[in-house]
């Protein structure tokens, strides 16, 4: 091989390296080790871009006094039905039974009497 | 007479099927028109951010900036990801879907897309891989990169006693360049409501 075929064969694999590395030294200041950031970011970009433009829900559940005390109702009365449900002494099919004169369904059929405060049967019982 | 009768029983049924029937009223509002029904965040507050994001955005120094910077080229923005921090289900898109459309129409800042659109779109060029005649296809790495990124959050702060409630909403927008991670722009908008049940 003659001095041109070693210079052009030398400028082949030169041209080779820098477009392989066309990320590398392009600028004076730029850190050297910034592969090192590329690679591992290479590797996770897809996951670290899935939510671009998009909306995070990570709310957070704000005390609403008013809110606070109807939620502490709603759990009352739930609580209330499931003990009224638990207990065997409860016959009556309908819910609430408060009030005199509730014209209802129990299991003696349509009666005035569905019942009379908690945990209660007919009236006349 | 017979007529006159059932005309007027007729009528009797009509009007008392309009008087207690819980027929829903559904009413064409102005969606610039303000109604605050919950105190909850809504259409307004969205509307409030968009417009105050919109004005600030292409009026402030980084533009010119980087118009100075560039000899003249335009920027070009993708839009990140929005975190809501808030008490409440807010999508962000209601608000920059604005910003982003005032980008494009006054043709000042150019926008790419990213995430789930911009993952169809090289889908769609891969599949033209494929399928298109080779005159009309699109071909992989040119896409145009983004120069800046923008990035927002949404905070609130609920303070209630009994039946009274202060909300405060601060939806903060954020461009940063890419390549510095310097932060050129930020802006926000600040909501208070005072909710009396």
């Amino acid at each position: 091989m003659n001095k041109k075929g070693i210079f052009h064969s030398f400028f082949l694999l030169l041209l080779s390296f820098l477009t392989v590395n066309a990320q590398e030294v392009k600028f004076s200041d730029q850190n050297p080790n910034f592969n090192r950031s590329l690679q591992r970011y290479a590797a996770t970009s897809d996951s670290l871009l899935r939510y671009q433009g998009s909306t995070i829900q990570q709310t957070y559940k704000a005390y609403d006094w008013y809110q606070a005390r109807a939620e502490r109702k709603a759990l009352r009365r739930e609580r209330r039905h499931l003990e009224r449900i638990a207990n065997p002494s409860y016959n009556d099919w309908y819910y609430p039974s408060i009030g005199l004169g509730y014209y209802g369904y129990n299991n003696w059929g349509w009666s005035p009497y569905v019942g009379v405060g908690f945990n209660s049967r007919s009236f006349w019982y | 007479m017979k007529l006159k009768h059932f005309l007027f029983s007729a009528a009797l049924t009509a009007a008392s099927f309009a008087l207690f029937s819980c027929a829903r009223q559904v009413t064409r509002v102005s969606p610039e028109e303000t109604i605050d029904i919950s105190g909850n965040w809504n259409n307004s507050d969205s509307r409030m951010v968009a417009d105050e994001m919109t004005k600030t955005i292409l009026g402030a120094d980084w533009l010119a900036d980087h118009l100075e910077k560039n000899a003249g080229k335009k920027p070009v923005v993708i839009v990140g990801m929005m975190q809501n921090k808030s008490h409440e289900h807010i999508d962000a898109e209601t608000f920059v879907k604005d910003v982003e459309r005032a980008f494009i129409q006054t043709q000042r800042v150019r926008l790419v897309q990213g995430g789930k659109k911009r993952e169809e779109l090289r889908a769609e060029k891969a599949d033209q891989q494929d399928n298109a005649s080779l005159s009309t296809m699109k071909k992989f790495g040119l896409e145009n990169g983004a120069d800046y990124i923008l990035q927002g959050s949404i905070n609130s702060i609920v303070d209630s006693h009994k039946k009274q409630k202060v909300v405060y909403y601060q939806v903060n927008l954020e461009l940063t360049d890419i390549q510095t991670n310097e932060v050129v722009w930020i802006g926000d908008k600040k909501i208070a409501k005072y909710v009396k049940n």
